[in-house]
């Protein structure tokens, strides 16, 4: 039997003891209130009331505390209804009120159940008074009796450890602004688990408000059931969120896990089969039916939460099946050449601990994961830690710090792709009641305020010799990569349009990701980790593909690319700038980068087989007007003789040069020249 | 009516041979000889009477062109009357005619005056050659040495300073100056008090001890100093702002905060105190009156990145984000480094 289980057995044993019996102090007895019989017998009856609640489960203890507090305004000297109310606020989200009602207990009778000590110590834990909390912690170990011991011993540890983390952490509290994410997403009911899309522009959620699907509570906790609620960001404001109902949501439990960085497909809980991750999909305006994920994902455990890689291609996903290090642990799974999930690999011990890890958030970087664990250097329950992944390994967990975390539960954190803004789930003053949803603003690294002062000053000159204070260095720390968004759209209607997006490494020659526009919207998002030379193909059928190359360099900070996408029939005088075709400098050889591009051109012209292009190349301004029309000719004959060497026939294909008469941009700036030397792909007839 | 004629005519040469006006210029008795106005300017020489001086080593000098010792004299009086271009004219001359180590050593300090550091360094090196046992020459190699931060050599000079005048106080402080920039923050210390054991008066060597201390991380010794500096010097601005970084460091921003106002009493116009009074409001959590602060800094010095950089840390935490990243920008071009790095990090520039 493991130390948890004898630990909860104790638990409940005691509580239900001390629940069901008096002990001593001033006792509900008629000898200890002669005149005052009617009310005492009200007070019992109170009592007797609150303990039925209690009974009925732990969501209904705040219940239970309103027909104790009755009780205790009547003998507000009582050992055990003290300690009653005080288990009850540990288990509610009032748990700072728990304090003085187990310190009233503990007052009265220090005896007054074996765990006081030890709940004391957690109350004043949770309250962030590590101090008290420790002394109680020491208190509970130095009293307990030996079987206590074996069960609680190496938990007190743990907690004295947490407590001393808390210290650290409350001592180090990093800069951020918090704010509550306001009442068109917040409810009066518990709203929780927020995951935004990669440019913060939806924001999905579950929470448990009255207008769930079904309309049904829980009779666990006699809540409503969970649902999932989407809200859209207008001109920066969130929109009122919205249950998109069926088949997203059902009558039971459904629960946000995963949010792809494009705002088109999403990871959802569904507590069938011990519980399981489902995947839905965003088709125009209308989520598609939920999915379960496959047996490699699934098992008969319990499978809680999953998260998407930037490409689509990975799931890190969070399972508590057997052969991990214990309780749940994070696996990672990819993507076989078919689609398929493999057969996934636990990320190891520098992630997974031998408690619970939990609310898996991957960021659209693609090696930042954030987790919660009960582990690590966790200040108590779930802490919220982020790792790197980088040259093959985690780096060890960093505890993301207070005041996000706190001594309570913190699970379920999701950040922005500009890693200046994360979303999660906490219980604070002025909140709209539960639960709320609230948005973290990082400031960035401690920037510490300088001062300038006089020192060293020589003795021979009349005015001192100024010096200054030597700054500390800040070290950079927003996201590395790009975002490139924006809208898809039929050129000749200007209509928004679905349309297949590839992205490849352009150096490597292979395809990294791909992923469809919305077909309702024409929006697309893309996230793009630095460090990469980024060719991107745009394709749909009918139409001309597009291409476009984006060279993210690997100390790029983060930078949101806007690039609307106007999508080219195919019909005569249609024109696209490739791209993705590299010569060499002052060259006509193709470099082997453009290998991509130029298979492009080869399936449209395979597609279209009467289709005959023009291929041009175009220079800059710098060097003679001779010299530069003889290498744009040689240039355009270079991507023509490269498609009749795959096959295409000769006929179909005409190579031209235009040298630096047909500029599109100023030859002033590098930026301008990088656009004047080009080559161009139109269709002449079909 | 004639008598009385006469006795006012033989007054008015009496005030002459006197050599003062009513208003204490002097007068030249006319064609008196070249080495007898010399001699007269060596009388108000004496007296710190520069202006005078100088008339009449002009006259002798008028009337002798190749007076050299009028021109060293006169040299002198316009480096202490702060003419230093003409002074440096005058000690070449001297230097040109009957070069001497004195010579080089005022053309140096006058150089030193009109910032032409390089070629003071030259003439105090040449008046070293010239005459190695002067200790001010080596100190004042010392100091040029220290400004142009070559501390070590800066040192040696110090110490030849010393060897040749072993109560050298000046010597001593600045010798613990140049050791503190090589961290050698002990030995600073013992030359420091060194200095301050010669003459007890030197309010800025306690103002250094204090400097050193509050490096160190030894705040209360720090505001021990600077109390001793501020009672030697009761309007020492300088000490009332530095006494308040102390304070500021070791985290007490409303005592922080009174120093910073007594040294913009003393010195409305001092542009660090308006910088740090605007730091200690901000710990202070007062950010609107703290970006006052800033601004009176900036308006007082429109290139005082540091004022940019701090007003932009104050306008993030009032989530004005646009004015931040212009602050920090500013402070970027006028070479902040860590305003770049935000600019950066934070701003997407």
């Amino acid at each position: 039997m493991n130390a948890n289980l004898i630990k909860i057995i104790i638990c409940v044993f005691l509580s239900g003891f001390f629940l069901l019996s008096y002990g001593q102090n001033i006792e509900f007895k008629k000898s200890n209130f002669p005149d005052r019989k009617k009310e005492l017998k009200i007070a019992i009856k109170n009592i007797k009331k609150g303990d039925d609640v209690y009974k009925m489960g732990r969501g209904l203890y705040e219940n239970a505390i309103d027909f104790y507090l009755k009780a205790n305004s009547f003998n507000p000297n009582n050992a055990q209804l003290n300690y009653k109310i005080g288990f009850c606020y540990l288990n509610t989200i009032q748990k700072n009120k728990a304090i003085f009602y187990f310190e009233t207990a503990h007052k009265l009778d220090s005896t007054v159940a074996p765990d006081i000590k030890y709940l004391l110590a957690q109350a004043y834990q949770l309250n962030m008074q590590f101090d008290e909390a420790i002394s109680y912690y020491n208190k509970f170990r130095s009293t307990a009796s030996p079987s206590m011991l074996t069960v609680y011993n190496k938990e007190i540890d743990k907690k004295i450890n947490e407590c001393q983390t808390g210290k650290l952490l409350l001592a180090n509290l990093i800069k951020v602004f918090i704010d509550n994410a306001g009442d068109a997403i917040n409810s009066s009911y518990s709203d929780h688990s927020p995951i935004i899309n990669a440019d913060e522009s939806s924001l999905i959620f579950t929470s448990r408000r009255s207008d769930v699907t079904g309309g049904k509570k829980d009779p666990a906790d006699n809540s409503y059931y969970e649902d999932i609620y989407i809200a859209h960001k207008i001109n920066d404001v969130w929109g009122l969120a919205k249950n998109p109902g069926k088949p997203l949501n059902t009558d039971l439990h459904d629960a946000t896990v995963g949010f792809s960085p494009d705002g088109q497909s999403l990871y959802i809980y569904r507590g069938n089969n011990g519980g399981d991750i489902y995947q839905c999909k965003l088709d125009g305006d209308k989520w598609t039916k939920p999915v379960r994920l496959s047996n490699n994902i699934n098992t008969k455990y319990h499978e809680t939460s999953a998260s998407f890689s930037y490409d689509n291609k990975k799931i890190y996903f969070v399972s508590d099946k057997t052969g991990g290090y214990g309780g749940s642990d994070i696996y990672v799974s990819e993507k076989d050449e078919h689609g398929e999930w493999k057969s996934p690999i636990n990320l190891g011990p520098v992630i997974n601990t031998p408690y619970d890890e939990e609310g898996v958030f991957m960021h659209p970087d693609g090696k930042t994961l954030y987790f919660s664990s009960k582990g690590h250097n966790t200040m108590g329950g779930y802490d919220i830690f982020k790792s790197v992944y980088e040259n093959g390994k985690w780096s060890t967990p960093e505890n993301i710090g207070y005041p996000i975390n706190t001594p309570d539960d913190d699970v379920f954190f999701s950040m922005s792709a500009s890693g200046k803004h994360g979303y999660y789930a906490s219980t604070k003053k002025n909140g709209y009641g539960g639960l709320d949803i609230y948005s973290v603003t990082f400031l960035g690294q401690p920037k510490p305020v300088v001062i300038n002062t006089e020192d060293n000053l020589i003795a021979s000159k009349t005015e001192p010799v100024k010096t200054v204070v030597i700054q500390e260095k800040i070290i950079p720390q927003s996201s590395q990569l790009a975002l490139l968004k924006g809208t898809i759209t039929d050129k000749k209607n200007n209509m928004p349009m679905k349309a297949k997006i590839e992205v490849y490494d352009v150096d490597e020659g292979t395809v990294i990701a791909d992923f469809e526009s919305n077909s309702l919207t024409g929006k697309y998002l893309i996230s793009l980790p630095s460090g990469k030379n980024y060719g991107v193909t745009v394709k749909a059928d009918g139409y001309l593909f597009h291409s476009e190359n984006f060279n993210i360099p690997p100390d790029a900070s983060f930078t949101e690319i806007i690039k609307d996408i106007s999508m080219q029939p195919v019909e005569v005088g249609s024109n696209i700038i490739l791209k993705n075709i590299f010569f060499d400098y002052n060259k006509y050889d193709l470099r082997p980068q453009s290998k991509i591009e130029l298979e492009n051109i080869y399936s449209i012209l395979t597609a279209y087989p009467s289709m005959v292009i023009e291929i041009s190349g175009h220079t800059d301004s710098f060097g003679s007007d001779a010299y530069n029309q003889t290498l744009s000719e040689k240039r355009a004959q270079a991507v023509v003789d490269y498609l009749i060497n795959k096959g295409i026939d000769k006929n179909r294909l005409v190579a031209k040069g235009f040298g630096k008469t047909k500029n599109i941009a100023t030859n002033e700036t590098e930026e301008g020249r990088q656009l004047n030397r080009r080559t161009e792909f139109k269709i002449l007839s079909n | 009516m004639k008598n009385k004629n006469f006795w006012i005519f033989i007054l008015l040469i009496i005030s002459c041979t006197s050599l003062y006006s009513q208003k204490d210029e002097v007068i030249i008795t006319p064609n008196i000889s070249a080495e007898n106005a010399y001699n007269q300017a060596l009388f108000y020489l004496e007296k710190q009477q520069y202006q005078n001086a100088i008339k009449l080593l002009d006259y002798a000098i008028n009337k002798n062109p190749s007076f050299v010792k009028a021109y060293y004299n006169r040299g002198i009086a316009r480096f202490q009357n702060n003419d230093y271009i003409g002074a440096i004219a005058d000690f070449t001359r001297v230097i040109d005619k009957e070069p001497s180590a004195t010579a080089y050593f005022y053309r140096g300090q006058a150089k030193i005056a009109v910032n032409d550091i390089d070629a003071a360094l030259l003439d105090f090196l040449k008046s070293a050659e010239k005459d190695p046992s002067i200790a001010e020459v080596h100190y004042n190699i010392g100091v040029i040495k220290f400004e142009q931060q070559k501390y070590e050599e800066a040192i040696k000079s110090f110490d030849t300073a010393i060897n040749l005048k072993p109560d050298y106080a000046y010597a001593y402080n600045d010798r613990g100056s140049a050791k503190r920039q090589l961290n050698q923050l002990d030995e600073a210390i013992e030359d420091y008090i060194k200095a301050v054991k010669i003459n007890p008066n030197m309010a800025f060597t306690f103002n250094n001890l204090g400097s050193i201390k509050k490096q160190q991380g030894k705040y209360e010794e720090a505001i021990s100093f600077y109390n001793k500096a501020i009672d030697l010097k009761p309007d020492y601005y300088i000490a009332y702002n530095n006494r308040g970084s102390a304070k500021f460091d070791s985290g007490n921003y409303t005592e922080a905060l009174a120093d910073f106002n007594e040294a913009i009493r003393i010195k409305p116009d001092y542009v660090f105190a308006y910088n740090n009074r605007g730091n200690a409001k901000y710990k202070l959590n007062m950010y609107n009156e703290s970006i006052e602060d800033y601004t009176r800094a900036i308006q007082l010095d429109a290139n005082y990145g540091f004022a940019y950089m701090n007003r932009g840390i104050v306008k993030e935490q009032l989530r004005d984000e646009t004015g931040a990243c212009e602050d920090w920008q500013k402070a970027a071009e006028l070479g902040i480094e860590n305003a770049k790095v935000v600019l950066k990090d934070q701003c997407n520039k």
